[in-house]
């Protein structure tokens, strides 16, 4: 009995609702529906729990004023001073990608961060934001991020190309990292589901795995959504305070 | 939001999740935007090599940053230099 395993079936953008506005495929599709339905989670979350705020707060109005304040604390602690105005976006970034992350582990659901596109815009956004920012804050001085002071001018000549460098490749990894990880999860999720389907009684090992797999990609969705608020926090400090 | 509330613990898994795929990716992205300039400008293979060996130095630069520099800002700059006035003016959190 050969069951045929497609891991990569998963993540198939499939159309729900087929739209085309001048010669633009923007159909309803499957990613769409699951980025609505992150959204609303958060809405619900974040609204219904605190419209009747308790002095003793119930738990979902404590699961949104934990997460308010993890926000808060990390924008505070890595963003530094100046950081403030920006803590509604950071807080929604991190909010979406880790209910996108948690959702995406329940069966039979849509992960939408694990598409590049979709990790690699929310990376442009940061960084075209942040490079703005930067900008606007200092105007050309913004330039000297990429020269090092108190360097010969002779190594400026090689340590300017490297400076540009690594810095206009933090769109990339920030996208990738996000990306690689929830698309590398879901796939060993669906091998080990494949051959637990295909070995009859001894699926128990493979399950067995799974089931740790899961704990782990919980973990994993939770700190990719962290570690991705963490560095638009770190790149915002870049840009707020040079010299 | 990680396993434990410890925020040294946090803080180092959520660096060593960080460090792993920025060498990589920065030698790919490297190479490939030294690759595309050969093909837009027909310098091959020029473009490619330099931009490799770039990307390698960016790549080891942002990792070395990472680890030592979790307190440093971008340009070589210490933390405290960078940002004199620590964050001490909007605590409303009481």
């Amino acid at each position: 009995m050969a069951i045929e395993i497609k891991p990569l079936e998963q993540f198939t953008i499939e159309r729900i609702v087929p739209l085309h506005i001048g010669g633009l495929d923007v159909s309803f599709t499957n990613s769409a529906l699951f980025m609505t339905i992150a959204v609303l989670v958060i809405t619900l979350l974040t609204v219904v729990a605190t419209r009747r705020a308790a002095l003793v707060p119930g738990r979902l109005q404590s699961l949104a004023e934990l997460s308010y304040e993890f926000v808060a604390d990390m924008v505070d602690t890595n963003a530094g001073h100046g950081a403030e105005p920006f803590f509604p976006f950071i807080f929604t970034l991190f909010m979406f990608i880790l209910v996108s992350n948690l959702l995406g582990l329940i069966p039979y659901s849509f992960t939408v961060t694990s598409h590049i596109i979709v990790t690699f815009a929310l990376a442009l956004l940061v960084f075209v934001g942040v490079t703005i920012v930067g900008l606007a804050k200092h105007g050309t001085h913004f330039f000297r991020l990429f020269v090092p002071s108190g360097v010969p001018a002779v190594l400026l000549l090689l340590l300017v190309p490297i400076e540009l460098l690594s810095y206009f490749i933090r769109p990339f990894t920030l996208s990738i990292r996000l990306f690689a990880n929830m698309l590398a999860g879901h796939t060993m999720l669906a091998i080990f589901g494949g051959f637990a389907a295909s070995i009859g009684f001894l699926a128990i090992f493979p399950l067995s795995i799974n089931i740790l797999l899961v704990g782990l990609e919980l973990l994993v969705a939770a700190l990719q959504a962290y570690v991705f608020a963490i560095l638009t926090c770190l790149y915002l400090r870049d840009a707020l305070h040079l010299h | 939001m990680s396993a434990s509330n410890d925020p040294a613990l946090q803080q180092g898994a959520g660096l060593g999740m960080r460090i792993g795929i920025e060498l990589v990716v920065s030698v790919i992205v490297a190479t490939g935007l030294g690759w595309a300039f050969d093909k837009w400008l027909g310098t091959r293979p020029w473009g490619m090599i330099v931009l490799f060996f770039l990307g390698v130095a960016a790549g080891m630069v942002n990792v070395y940053r990472a680890v030592t520099g979790v307190k440093m800002a971008v340009g070589f700059r210490r933390l405290d230099e960078a940002s004199a006035p620590k964050a001490q003016d909007w605590d409303d959190e009481e």
